[in-house]
């Protein structure tokens, strides 16, 4: 148990308040000596979650995992409003579950509702993320769920009405069919995968013929969860894959049936790690050929899927509470807060955070030109009122860069300046 | 004077190449695009992706559609292959089997 006293003897306490200003903020001085002492304790003996005060909770989809991370960090150690964030990363439904059947925010939790087990937040001596227990008894309360999904698309949430709930649309998080690395397979076709993961191995759909070799991270995640409409096959009706429970596990299990290992990944964990898999380019239904979600199989500009050409995306929603008084606004202004920063709409630390959103892998939604109404829905022409493709093209690894620049901030001779660049959209 | 003579002809020469190779640029966009009034053959659930001539039917127009944004003419890297599913297991034509 850490105590107050535990606290006040701690050399390890001193020496983070020493070395910073005097005038810190209460939340920061008693986080500050909470994770000074929890730095003491066995790297295996995590303390509990709720002796960090005032932290808004978030569960996040495995895509978001870093983007939350680094934002946590600027929120809690960097922004002169610091605001402690502890998360857990979880499936797409599970986190919108965790929100969406919140009954009961300032009560015991309802069926469904809050999360158990181990979380994470940064400490503020700027050492490594630590973890930490959520009540594994009666659950913790989740402020903000950040989903890859619409809610209606989780089978556990379709026929619930959504109200009560603020669903705020950020970044395009792209989704990629993978193989092993040593995979010579270069494509799938939507038709093809309707049978892989609807028959298995008895559909004979060459070289997915080993039913062992395909994983999956549950009919919960994002992955399936967006392919499913795309190769016309309902979540309850996947018969093929083995569930594993993390994206490493996915990372892992590749290589060891490598002409015939199938899976679906965030985009956004997947370029991390690109020459640990091969991204199978995917042919929807009625198209006329394949196409990876970038321009090509090694660039990073994600071209196919802002331009219509590749359909397995989907929006990263922030899932909060609304006030029951005044329904267009959050619960919890703090949960309100994170979800700005994360979607763009706000800054951290001073820092705008759509390059972050950008740097993380995802596509702010500036650089779409197609759109969706739901996940089942097919895609729309959608120009961005604030088209920024030029800017986003500049600041991807193979991105074509054809456009004016605007240094000024202001003076283009064709198009409009919007960070800097001239864009004609 | 000489040199200038032959420049000049090298010049000619080059341009009247490049735009022999644009005129039938031309014509192979012509031939690839469609319309509403003449759709690209589809099958809807398969079928013969590309008319069965071998030749992309891409898009041209302005996208109003799914279908139209999926086909959209675009210099991406485009991988087209035949279906790999069995004619025992499916016929191409038919509804899928597990929607």
């Amino acid at each position: 148990m850490w105590t107050a006293t535990h606290i006040a003897q701690s050399p390890e306490v001193a020496a983070v308040l020493s070395v910073r200003r005097p005038a810190l903020p209460v939340r920061r001085l008693a986080l500050a000596s909470f994770w000074a002492l929890a730095s003491l304790a066995s790297p295996t003996q995590a303390g509990p979650c709720s002796d960090v005060k005032n932290a808004v909770y978030v569960a996040a989809t495995p895509a978001a995992e870093q983007y939350v991370e680094k934002i946590a960090q600027l929120l809690q150690l960097d922004d002169p409003n610091p605001l402690p964030v502890i998360w857990q990363v979880t499936s797409s439904c599970r986190a919108a579950e965790s929100v969406v059947l919140d009954n009961t925010p300032s009560g015991s939790c309802a069926p469904g509702a809050c999360l158990t087990g181990t979380a994470k937040v940064w400490p503020l001596d700027r050492s490594p993320v630590k973890t930490c227990e959520l009540d594994n008894k009666s659950g913790t309360h989740i402020h903000l769920a950040v989903s890859d999904v619409f809610p209606s698309s989780c089978p556990s949430l379709a026929a619930k009405p959504t109200s009560g709930v603020l669903d705020l649309l950020g970044p395009v998080s792209s989704y990629a069919l993978v193989m092993s690395a040593q995979a010579m397979e270069g494509a799938i076709h939507a038709e093809e995968a309707h049978f892989v993961f609807g028959a298995g191995k008895v559909a004979g759909v060459k070289p997915w013929l080993n039913d062992s070799a395909v994983v999956l991270l549950g009919d919960r995640d994002a992955g399936p969860l967006l392919l499913a409409p795309r190769i016309k096959l309902p979540i309850g009706k996947w018969r093929t894959g083995r569930q594993v429970y993390t994206a490493d596990e996915v990372f892992a299990s590749l290589p060891a049936e490598p002409a015939s290992s199938l899976s679906i990944l965030p985009t956004t964990l997947i370029d991390k790690r690109r020459s640990d898999v091969r991204v199978l380019g995917f042919q929807s239904i009625g198209q006329h050929g394949a196409f990876f979600p970038d321009r090509k199989s090694n660039t990073f500009d994600k071209q196919n899927v802002r331009d219509g050409h590749y359909p397995l995306w989907g929006y990263m929603h922030m899932l909060l509470l609304a006030d029951p008084v005044r329904p267009t606004q959050a619960l919890s202004t703090a949960a309100a807060r994170v979800a700005d920063i994360l979607i763009g709409k706000e800054k951290v630390a001073t820092r705008d955070t759509v390059p972050m959103q950008l740097s993380q892998g995802f596509v702010p939604q500036c650089a779409m030109r197609v759109a969706k109404m739901n996940d089942s829905a097919p895609l729309s022409p959608a120009p961005a009122s604030n088209a920024c493709h030029c800017w986003f093209e500049k600041n991807v690894t193979g991105g074509v860069l054809n456009c004016g620049e605007c240094k000024d901030g202001m003076t283009c001779s064709v198009g409009t300046c919007r960070r800097n660049f001239c864009e004609v959209e | 004077m000489r040199s200038r003579y032959h420049n000049a002809l090298r010049l000619g020469i080059l341009g009247a190449g490049l735009l022999f190779i644009a005129s039938q640029m031309t014509c192979a966009e012509v031939a690839s695009y469609w319309n509403d009034d003449n759709p690209p053959p589809s099958s809807g659930d398969g079928g013969t992706p590309d008319g069965g001539d071998g030749m992309w039917r891409c898009f041209m127009g302005t996208p109003t559609k799914e279908d139209e944004l999926l086909n959209r003419c675009t210099e991406a890297e485009r991988i087209d292959r035949p279906s790999a599913i069995p004619k025992a297991t499916w016929d191409g034509k038919s509804p899928l089997p597990f929607q």
